[in-house]
């Protein structure tokens, strides 16, 4: 604080009005930072070393909750089924955003009215596409299966059957791809016209266009849509919820599910706690890697000053 | 992060005044070939998939949401019908139509008037080659048609020889007597069931195997009865609808199973006409008697049941039968009295001058009444009564009654039995709009759907004021005051928009149920007064491009901050409130996760936890859960449509700020 102070004695005094004026801008947010970020954050680092049940008083448990952790095959089901989630869902997604983001960039008749259809589905609530797609995928009268028939295929169980659950929910993800088709078309009207006519004259093709300059100059951005769908997919919750409850016998039971239920359904806070500093810890180390691993592919225009 | 402001700036949309657009190059002049034309169309061809695979489901889901419930089963891609129904004869009663298409091609639409049960039998004489062997050697039965015919086929794998499809006839001890398949040709009949049990049975022998069969009466055949039966249904031509008449049960009496057109029936009489003259039943059962729910609340009276006549007079009305007695009245004249309910202190009664509307209507229809006490009498009533397309609201009133429809034997001389496989039911587009009442009336513990509306709008209110009041003021102070330390707090509110909320929810319980805001919506729009990050950094940016030099002039005028912040910013970052509101009204409208952790009382859901609660309850009604999907997401989806370039640029921004 006194390092904060000091030259806040050094100011004029409109400057130091000033100081006050933003100081006290600020306040509605650093409160709010301060009792439902900050501290929340510390007291659930430390809540995760109690064996804290729901209505009773948190106590000091060491590594308890750690080594019921490793032992916990719920644990090991919900980290396996949402790894394998996050794997399917974040590169699909992004792939199908930026496929469609490159088909729109072109000169494309009626941009706004495709750009609309493709948003429309992520505009809509995750519970909401949970019940369509709960219907969607009926084995029975389902629309996907409907079809398959139609064309002589005996569609599988999808949300009934253990192989399928999960698979039904990465489709579920790969729907939603609105915001970050958005985000790469922005990055591609970016790119100036300049570069590709470089190729052009260089003799290259269209590979060579989406090789050299449109992924070098659109990295940044896919970088970006990496980690944000990333950290998202680790938190899946309503999906699973909704579509599957977890099941069947636990085939779709995310991180999130599981850290639910210790907490809310068994009331086990403490262990619940440990759950959630494991999480975080996993998206951060996965976050940095990722963000790490960007030097290597990921082009900043600056680097070339 | 650090250079914030020109990325701000390569946002064109959310600046004050767009001062240029970017011109596309005319690039085509450079490559104007095939090749380009070919790419383009295949980009459409991809497109046009995509949207498909997009639009579709949602299309599908308002499809399903409009339909009966029997076309959810039955016809997942059907535009949304109604099945259609012939009116029998003058009556209420409708029978379900079906198409038939008979061998020339030519269609027709027909009405069950019976069923006919076949069973497959084998003509004794044609029986040539037969088998006596253990069951083991046989696989197991499976339907096929044969001959015209249905029969039960195994296969039989004999310790020595070929398999072959063979047919169990009979036991032979422990072993089966079977006959090949391709010996039975020419000797498999498919009759009637009630010709086989009424054919004299018979021991018969063939081969030294043993047989119980049966010689039936007008062939002379003598058969043994196999199966597998099987059910016909017998059907009429509409037209023959017009001649049913509805008849009380006691009246009805019957008179043998005859032949009618190609197929036979039981035959009836009905007392009172000759003995020679034949009808057909088409339908039996409990007919109930109604009245208009409005002359019941206009003009019946309780009365306590001493006051009713010892000896009330039973008089018909229509078919109801109903007990009547005269009542004195204030000045000393007589009314006639219509006795409408009885509990066991008190009737329900009416003047016999307003019985116009009562009349039988079949029991099936008036399935779960709704109750109104009238002068403490519970009175069963429909609101959705509907009979011949209008609909009524009726009570249930006076005694059921046994009712038959009956059809002259005359009129039936077209009917004939048919595979019910074959028929389909006939039907016409309609739009279930009720489905969306039926929907939002359901009681979900002691709430609607429309509470969850009202909650969430609620909730939006209050986040779009705690947004309001706390974002512009933090994001004004970010966007143009210098003080000590301000770019570390920056920095700390970029990082507050990557933190994964799973750390902050188990403290975060903890605050509010010390609180006892637990199962209240406080947790659910009390953080909005104390910012967001992301709307702050949203606003921020924008205040940040309007020229400073406007703020001058007002704060030369003496203006303070806050007038500054009101006068001034407020009114250039339209766009920018904008985007801010639409995007609290999103998080806000599709929340699930926090309302899920914070309530437990339906009454305070909102429309996204009352959606999931929908479905747990309703789990496979799909056009009642379809329906409150498309409720739940009308609002959003509206919005989107009509503000859309704000959702779009906020998305924007936020990708632009990594």
């Amino acid at each position: 604080m006194s390092a904060l102070l000091r030259p806040f004695s050094n100011l004029s005094p409109s400057a130091r009005r000033e100081a006050i004026i933003f100081y006290l801008c600020v306040l509605p947010w650093f409160l709010g930072f301060i009792i439902f970020i900050a501290y929340p954050t510390g007291r659930s680092l430390y809540l995760s070393f109690t064996n804290y049940q729901i209505g009773r008083e948190p106590v000091w448990s060491g590594m308890a909750n750690f080594d019921r952790l490793v032992n916990d095959g719920d644990f090991w089901q919900s980290l396996r089924v949402t790894l394998l989630y996050v794997l399917g869902a974040v590169p699909g997604q992004s792939i199908i955003a930026l496929g469609i983001a490159m088909l729109l960039a072109q000169k494309i008749r009626g941009i706004s009215i495709w750009r609309t259809i493709y948003f429309l589905p992520s505009v809509i609530s995750a519970v909401a596409i949970a019940v369509l797609w709960f219907y969607v995928f009926n084995p029975e009268y389902g629309l996907v299966n409907t079809l398959l028939a139609a064309i002589g295929i005996d569609g599988p169980g999808w949300v009934f059957s253990e192989d399928w659950a999960l698979i039904t929910l990465i489709f579920m993800n790969w729907w939603t791809i609105g915001g970050q088709m958005v985000i790469y078309l922005a990055g591609l009207k970016g790119i100036p016209d300049v570069l590709y006519e470089a190729v052009e004259i260089d003799g290259g093709g269209s590979w060579a266009k989406f090789r050299h300059v449109t992924i070098p100059m659109l990295s940044p951005v896919i970088l970006f849509n990496l980690v944000l769908g990333f950290i998202g997919a680790f938190q899946i919750f309503e999906g699973p919820l909704v579509l599957t409850n977890g099941g069947p016998n636990k085939a779709t039971l995310t991180y999130m599910l599981n850290l639910y239920r210790q907490a809310f359904e068994f009331g086990n806070l403490g262990y619940a706690s440990a759950l959630a500093l494991v999480l975080f810890l996993i998206i951060m180390v996965l976050t940095v890697l990722i963000i790490r691993s960007s030097a290597l592919w990921v082009y900043y225009e600056a680097e070339q000053k | 992060m650090a250079n914030t402001d020109a990325l701000a700036s390569n946002i064109t949309g959310l600046r004050p005044s767009e001062t240029h657009k970017k011109q596309g190059r005319p690039r085509a002049t450079l490559s104007k070939s095939g090749g380009r034309y070919l790419r383009l169309s295949l980009s459409y061809i991809l497109l046009i998939i995509g949207a498909f695979v997009m639009f579709f489901p949602m299309l599908w889901m308002l499809g399903a949401s409009l339909k009966p419930s029997w076309q959810i089963l039955t016809q997942p891609l059907g535009f949304p019908s109604e099945w259609i129904h012939v009116q029998a004869g003058n009556t209420v009663h409708g029978f379900p139509l079906w198409h038939h298409t008979d061998d020339d091609g030519e269609r027709q639409r027909v009405f069950q008037v019976g069923s006919r049960r076949y069973t497959t039998v084998i003509d004794v004489a044609g029986l040539t080659t037969m088998y006596s062997v253990p069951p083991e050697e046989l696989g197991t039965a499976e339907t096929i048609d044969f001959d015209g015919a249905r029969l039960n086929v195994r296969e039989w794998r004999p310790a020595d020889g070929d398999t072959q499809d063979v047919v169990a006839l009979a036991r032979d001890g422990t072993n089966l007597v079977i006959a090949p398949l391709d010996a039975l040709a020419g000797a498999v009949r498919q009759v009637a069931l009630a010709d086989v049990n009424s054919g004299a049975r018979e021991n018969i022998e063939v081969d030294d195997f043993r047989f119980q069969g049966r010689t039936l009466e007008n062939s002379g055949m003598t058969v043994i009865a196999l199966g597998p039966e099987s059910e016909r249904r017998v059907v009429a031509p509409e037209e023959a609808a017009a001649n049913v008449v509805l008849v009380t049960a006691e009246e009805v009496s019957r008179a043998g199973l005859r032949d009618i057109g190609e197929t036979e029936l039981e035959h009836y009489t009905l007392a009172g006409r000759p003995e020679d003259e034949y009808y057909i039943q088409l339908s039996s059962g409990p007919w109930q008697p109604i009245i208009d729910m409005d002359a019941v609340r206009d003009h019946a009276i309780a009365i306590p049941l001493d006051e009713l006549s010892p000896t009330p007079e039973l008089r018909a009305f229509e078919f109801a039968v109903l007990p009547v007695f005269a009542m004195s009245t204030a000045d000393s004249s007589e009314v006639e009295m219509a006795v409408l309910l009885q509990t066991t202190t008190r009737a329900l009664v009416i003047p016999v001058e307003h019985t116009d509307s009562i009349r039988l209507s079949p029991l099936g229809r008036l399935a779960e009444p709704f109750v109104e006490r009238l002068d403490s009498v519970p009175v069963r009533y429909r609101d959705d009564y509907e009979e011949l397309g209008d609909r009524y609201e009726v009570a249930i009133v006076g005694q059921q009654r046994d009712m038959t429809l009956l059809a002259p034997r005359s009129a039936m001389d077209d009917a004939f039995d048919v595979d019910p496989e074959v028929l389909g039911r006939v039907s016409q587009p309609r739009l279930y709009i009720e489905n969306y009442i039926d929907a939002l009336s359901r009681d979900l513990g002691g709430a609607t759907f429309l509470t969850f509306f009202r909650n969430s709008t609620v909730l939006v209110v209050l986040n779009l004021l705690g947004h309001f009041v706390s974002v512009t003021i933090v994001a004004y102070g970010f966007a143009r005051l210098r003080a000590p330390g301000k770019n570390v707090l920056f920095l700390i509110l970029l990082a507050t928009m990557m933190m994964p909320f799973p750390v902050l929810l188990i403290p975060t319980y903890e605050i509010f149920q010390s609180m006892g805001m637990i199962n209240t919506h406080w947790p659910l729009f009390i953080r909005a007064f104390f910012g967001n990050a992301f709307l702050i950094f949203l606003l921020r940016q924008f205040f940040t491009s309007i020229p400073v030099e406007l703020e001058d002039a007002a704060r030369i005028d003496g203006a303070n901050t806050l007038q500054i912040l009101w006068s001034v910013m407020l009114p250039l970052s339209k766009p920018a409130l904008a985007t801010m509101g639409i995007f609290t009204f999103w998080w806000t409208w599709n929340a699930f996760f926090e309302p899920y952790v914070y309530l437990s009382s339906t009454r305070l859901f909102t429309v996204s936890l009352g959606l999931g609660f929908f479905k747990s309850q309703y789990t496979y009604t799909y056009h009642l859960l379809m329906a409150a999907s498309v409720i739940a997401i009308f609002p959003i989806i509206t919005l989107f449509f009509f503000a859309q370039r704000y959702f779009i640029e906020g998305i924007q921004l936020s990708g632009l700020k990594g």
